[in-house]
């Protein structure tokens, strides 16, 4: 049986961002019906039990984190919704945001009255400026028409949705450093615990979720546990949105099931590697996850089977290298990605990757030695671990995975001082610049 | 007690407390820089990790509350690793100053990396550079390179003065410590930030420069500069008595008092005025009196005469104090004015000034005024008026302060003999002029508003002529034929504990004071020494192994008040303990001429 | 500070914060600042500092913490320009050069008058559509070192982003999959009421 679309249904057409639109492909019946026939209870047991897992990058179970909210809290709970996609390689919460918002949306709908939050805020990229008109464009639309704010859909509902932007941090993107910049402060993650759940946004019970796996709560209220687990496998169950970029012939969007091998999502949805070249080496789920040799590209891209070659699902963000690609320096590019990110509140991440960084850029770029191989990884073990959020882990992977898997490309880069692939500058770019600020 | 395990054995806690909190009380050192008692736990710095059952990664200690299930390693494999990567990782970018930075030798990187950090550094880049010599306001420098982001300063004007000066400016490497431009760090407690900074970002304007710290003698004692009474200790350079000046003043804690704070008045205020401002020599009625001798005499021939002149009269004679004497001086003008004259009026007026906030300042700036009220000083100086002779004593050492001119002139009398600390222009018209000791060269015991006794010491001795209030009153009475009165500051100490200041037992009366009953017949509470965080003096220091200049360098050890591993390095750092030095010395008494 | 029209729309964009939370709009506000003043100035720092009951420094903090934010002007139009690796992959350095050559300013810098201020960003979420770059509110996709002039012109005339196709060996300029829609994005009218 063929797969059937539910998150990317209806993002080829450009009246889908529309409430008509929307409407007209059956949008918002989900809701409708939901809010009159089941209770808060009965959602977060079924989102529970489906086995929904975040599709933000950490894979945390949903409705179990739905459980954590304290009962009998005087505080106000809040939703806040993280559409601060910034994780390197990944695209699928801004192609949802802009040609499906309404299904954003209705899910937004369904999980306030699933966990009893009045107010939901939408935490965008500030460098989403068409999703921030589109989304509020369809927020104003819905609230014309009484699907949003006060007494929705004829119940004693409220759900308002309010936007707030970024500005350029991905670490506005972990869900409490997301928490104080919604708040209007540095974006510096907090320590854990107190746990968002408990003491989230404006010190009250929030739970943070990410636009797809918002998105997805939808379907598994409109069609059930069973079709969910249809899908996928143990513990791996549900839809997908990929985004994949780089050496593919055609680069972009699909949505399978959870669990498809990376080889067959490739080759049957993305034109395979580009005409004239071969695979290489790919990075599954945005450059947090540890690299795959070619050879590894029959696993199954789910979060528990990944692990076994040494990676993880992360995002759903592939990029794919093909034999024209200088694994070195794509390890300097996203080492630079981490250091001039890091917000710099503790002493592992802020010194450590700005050292890192420096040591790779001299690997690459020439003066590199032997020891500067074992000195970077030595960093990354020492700043793993010992941090208030999980950058500096996320940082630490790719210095250990890279260096693991392609150790010759690293030893060449040091004993010639430059790439033994002949490729010229635009692929291996030798001039990029080292960020600072941007200002 | 609740307990769990720490390092293999059962330590109790009090529910609520930091596990690194426990751990001091515990014995147990766990390093920190960005922890303050007073200030929010970011737990940013990363060095207070420690390892615990069950937790798959390491725990930071400050930011963690204990419960009785937990089992605690701080000195595992692990741990170690852990703290030798984060002093590396500090080091990375921390500009080689040790030999210019004032911080040498208090500075907890450098005690850390000689404790944890690891033999010798594989930093091969070039280090940021960073303004380096930032002033930031009246009183404090910053030098952004050795800057360890701890923040501590920042959340130090957030969430103690809430005037935010400071902020944190860019993110990541490029986070450095700054002001907005057009404003500067100039609120009424900025150089708090220096004490509290734990590297050599943060420098006093003042002391830049001035002494190696391994040179002063650190001294507790008490501000007297308003009615708080915060607890100080104080630096001083030099051993002989021509040569020694103080050269700093810093916050000492004090959970009861002053928290760990002191105002920007009561850190500089020391300012020796220059020659001329203080007198020094005494003067009296002729110029051929200007020496101690001489104006003693002389003090005694009027004392005498006025005692003449008004025997068997009553109420003849006022006594004015400014309010900055101690205990023990204010007792013995109290003794002789009442010998003098059973109804002698006995001052010590009101003197507000300056602001008051929530966190220290007071505008009552008499230091020693709820002591004053006690030894039954009262505060209206309207009958001064029609008193024939005067004794007015004025310890203040402030240009500004002290008893107002206006009401000292307006008093007309007879006689009247003045003690200074000072020059003031209302003493240009006493007959005798006796230069009195400050709140820095003496002993003696204050009480501040709220009740607490409290010693102040002597950091330098008092120069020439100057001495205490009662020594020269006791030279005074005795010449003028009045009963002696004791000299020796204990036993005067001692006297009023059986008298006004009941039931003071002067031997509990350590550096953090004792809270006076409310009312008669109540409980003294005696203040113990806060909790040592970090009490590991370097286990080479104690046990002799270490490299011979630093031995050359150690002083003889201490005799110290309270508990506490014994070694004078444990006041240098800010490791919440009590200075411990030079008490034994500073209590020695004092040989009156 | 910035008219009436613009002080009404902050206090609704506050009013969708708890009241006692009103710093919450802090970085729509800097936005909406950036929109018309093209930075933020000095004056605004102080205006919003007052107005959070915060001080400068504080919000200077803030200000500085954030890539997007500018406290000098940076050029009318800024190009940001992604340096992520599947850009990289495409070519993106070629065509900072080509930007870079073309303004005769380096990246971090602005041409000389004042036009066009060129950066680098990190990953712009559009990798499908590598190398891209993020002008002003518009998005340019699968640009090539020979098209930037048809870029800079586009932007020039009014911009709304578009695509980079190459027909017959030269690069044209399409409209983009999502058009840009109209309006403000500044400071999001929000809806719900």
């Amino acid at each position: 049986m063929a797969y059937e679309n539910v998150l990317i249904k209806g993002c080829d057409d450009p009246a889908n961002v529309t409430l008509d639109g929307y409407m007209k492909r059956g949008g918002w019946e989900v809701a409708r019906k939901a809010l009159k026939s089941r209770t808060p209870e009965e959602i977060v047991t079924l989102v529970k039990d489906s086995g929904l897992r975040g599709r933000g990058g950490a894979g945390f179970p949903t409705g179990l984190k739905w459980t954590f909210l304290p009962k009998g809290s005087t505080k106000p709970t809040y939703l806040a919704i993280n559409a601060d996609e910034s994780e390197p390689g990944t695209f699928k919460d801004r192609y949802l945001l802009e040609r499906n918002p309404h299904l954003l949306l209705e899910g937004v709908v369904l999980t306030c009255h699933a966990i009893g939050a009045k107010h939901a805020y939408i935490y965008l990229r500030g460098e989403f400026p068409r999703a921030t008109k589109i989304l509020q464009a369809a927020i104003n639309q819905a609230s014309a028409k009484g699907f949003l704010g006060k007494k929705i859909f004829g119940t004693d509902l409220t759900v308002d949705v309010s936007l707030a932007r970024g500005a350029g941090a991905y670490i506005c993107g972990e869900e409490t450093g997301m928490l104080e910049s919604l708040e209007g402060k540095r974006g510096y993650p907090r320590n854990k615990p107190p746990f968002p759940a408990v003491e989230g946004l404006f010190a009250c019970p929030t739970i943070i979720n990410n636009v797809e796996t918002v998105m997805t709560v939808v379907p598994i209220v409109e069609r059930g546990i069973d079709w969910f687990k249809s899908l996928g496998s143990e513990k791996n169950w549900g839809p997908k949105v990929w985004c994949v970029s780089g050496h593919v012939e055609r680069p972009g969007i699909a949505e399978t099931a959870l669990g498809i091998p990376l080889d067959e999502l490739l080759n049957e949805h993305f034109g395979g590697v580009r005409r004239g070249h071969r695979y290489k080496a790919a990075i599954p789920g945005g450059c947090s996850c540890g690299i795959m040799t070619s050879d590894e590209f029959g696993a199954k891209m789910d979060f528990d089977a990944l692990r076994a070659v040494g990676s993880s699902l992360g995002t759903g963000g592939v990029m794919v290298f093909d034999e024209t690609t200088c694994i070195p320096e794509a390890l300097l590019n996203f080492t630079e990605f981490y250091a001039e990110e890091s917000c710099g509140q503790c002493t592992p991440c802020r010194q450590g990757t700005g050292w890192a960084a420096r040591i790779l850029r001299r690997i690459v770029h020439g003066g590199g030695t032997m020891r500067d191989l074992d000195e970077v990884v030595r960093l990354a073990n020492g700043f793993d671990g010992k941090t208030i959020c999980a950058l500096a882990d996320a940082a630490a992977i790719p210095i250990r995975t890279y260096l693991k898997k392609f150790p010759q490309e690293f030893a060449e880069h040091v004993e010639r001082g430059r790439c033994s692939l002949d490729v010229g500058l635009a692929a291996c770019a030798g001039n990029l610049h080292f960020i600072s600020g941007g200002h | 007690m609740p307990t769990f395990k720490l390092d293999g054995r059962d330590v109790d806690f009090r529910p609520g407390e930091m596990l690194i909190e426990a751990a001091a009380r515990a014995g147990v050192s766990i390093p920190y820089y960005c922890y303050h008692p007073e200030l929010s736990r970011p737990a940013n710095c990363r060095m207070c990790l420690v390892e615990a059952k069950g937790a798959p990664k390491l725990i930071p200690a400050c930011q963690q509350p204990v419960n009785d299930k937990m089992d605690i390693q701080t000195t595992s494999e692990r741990v170690k690793i852990a703290q030798a990567d984060v002093m590396e990782f500090l080091l990375i970018n921390h500009p080689l100053d040790c030999p210019i930075c004032d911080q040498a030798g208090e500075c907890k990187l450098q005690q850390y990396a000689y404790l944890f950090g690891r033999p010798a550094s594989s930093m091969e880049e070039a280090k940021l550079k960073l303004e380096k010599r930032k002033v930031l306001g009246p009183h404090v420098v910053l030098d952004q390179e050795r800057c360890i982001a701890c923040t501590r300063c920042v959340r130090f004007t957030q969430e103690i003065t809430k005037t935010s000066e400071l902020t944190m400016i860019a993110r990541g490497n490029h986070n450095v410590v700054d002001l907005h431009p057009k404003h500067e760090l100039a609120n009424a407690y900025s150089g708090c930030v220096v004490d509290m900074c734990p590297v050599g970002a943060l420098t006093d304007r003042q002391f830049r420069f001035q002494a190696r710290v391994w040179y002063v003698q650190p001294t507790p004692s008490t501000c007297t500069l308003c009615s708080r009474g915060c607890n100080i200790t104080v630096d001083r350079r030099g051993e002989r008595a021509q040569r020694t000046e103080m050269k700093r003043i810093r916050g000492r804690r004090n959970p009861d008092v002053n928290a760990s704070w002191i105002c920007d008045e009561g850190r500089y205020g020391y300012q020796q005025p220059g020659k001329g401002a203080r007198p020094v020599r005494a003067r009296g009625a002729t110029a051929a009196a200007a020496e101690l001798m001489p104006a003693l005499e002389r003090a005694q021939e009027r004392a005498a005469e006025m005692l003449r002149a008004h025997a068997g009269q009553r109420g003849w004679l006022g006594a004015l104090a400014s309010g900055a004497e101690t205990l023990e001086e204010l007792s013995a003008l109290a003794e002789v004015a009442r010998a003098a004259d059973p109804e002698a009026l006995l001052v010590v007026p009101a003197f507000q000034d300056g602001d008051e906030d929530a966190i220290l300042r007071r505008l009552d700036k008499v230091g020693n005024r709820r002591g004053a009220r006690l030894l039954g000083f009262g505060e209206d100086a309207a009958g001064l008026a029609k008193r024939r002779v005067l004794l007015v004593a004025d310890a203040d050492a402030r240009p500004r302060a002290g008893l107002p001119e206006a009401l000292v002139a307006d008093l007309a009398r007879d006689a009247m003999i003045a003690f200074v600390a000072h020059e003031r222009a209302w003493a240009e018209r006493a007959e005798v002029l006796l230069p009195l000791a400050n709140a820095y060269e003496k002993e003696g015991t204050i009480v501040n508003f709220d009740g607490v006794a409290q010693r102040i010491r002597r950091i330098v001795p008092p120069p020439m002529d100057a001495r205490p209030l009662h020594h020269h009153l006791a030279d005074v009475a005795a010449g003028a034929g009045l009963a002696p009165i004791e000299t020796d500051t204990r036993s005067r100490l001692s006297a009023l504990a059986a008298g006004p200041l009941a039931p003071l037992d002067p031997s509990r009366l350590l550096e953090w004071g004792a809270r006076l009953p409310k009312e008669r017949g109540g409980d003294v509470t005696y203040f113990e020494e806060p909790a040592q965080l970090f009490t590991a003096a370097p286990k080479a220091y104690a046990e002799g192994e270490y490299q011979p200049f630093m031995k050359a360098q150690l002083p003889p050890p201490a005799i110290h008040v309270g508990a506490g591993a014994p070694s004078r390095d444990n006041e240098r750092f800010e490791w919440f303990g009590p200075s411990r030095t030079n008490v034994e010395e500073a209590s020695a008494p004092e040989k009156a001429p | 500070m910035y008219g009436k029209d613009f002080e009404d729309e902050l206090e609704r964009v506050e009013s969708r914060f708890p009241p006692e939370r009103k710093r919450a709009a802090l970085l729509l506000a800097l936005h909406a600042v950036q929109r018309v003043k093209g930075f933020v100035p000095d004056e605004a720092v102080h205006w919003l500092a007052q107005r959070y009951d915060t001080s400068p420094a504080d919000v200077q903090g803030v200000v500085s913490f954030y890539t997007m934010f500018h406290d000098r002007h940076p050029g009318r139009h800024v190009i940001w320009l992604c340096r992520t690796f599947s850009c990289q992959l495409l070519g993106a350095g070629a065509v900072m050069e080509a930007f870079a050559g073309a303004l005769s300013c380096e990246p971090l810098g602005q041409d000389a008058k004042g036009e066009f201020g060129l950066r680098w960003m990190e990953c712009l979420a559009a990798c499908d559509k590598a190398p891209c770059a993020l002008v002003d509110d518009d998005m340019y996709e699968t640009l090539t070192p020979d098209s930037v002039s048809l870029v800079l012109d586009h932007v020039r005339k009014g911009g709304g982003g578009g695509r980079i196709v190459v027909e017959g060996g030269k690069p044209k300029l399409v409209p983009l999959d999502v058009p840009a829609p109209a309006g403000d994005s500044a400071v999001p009218r929000l809806g719900g009421r």
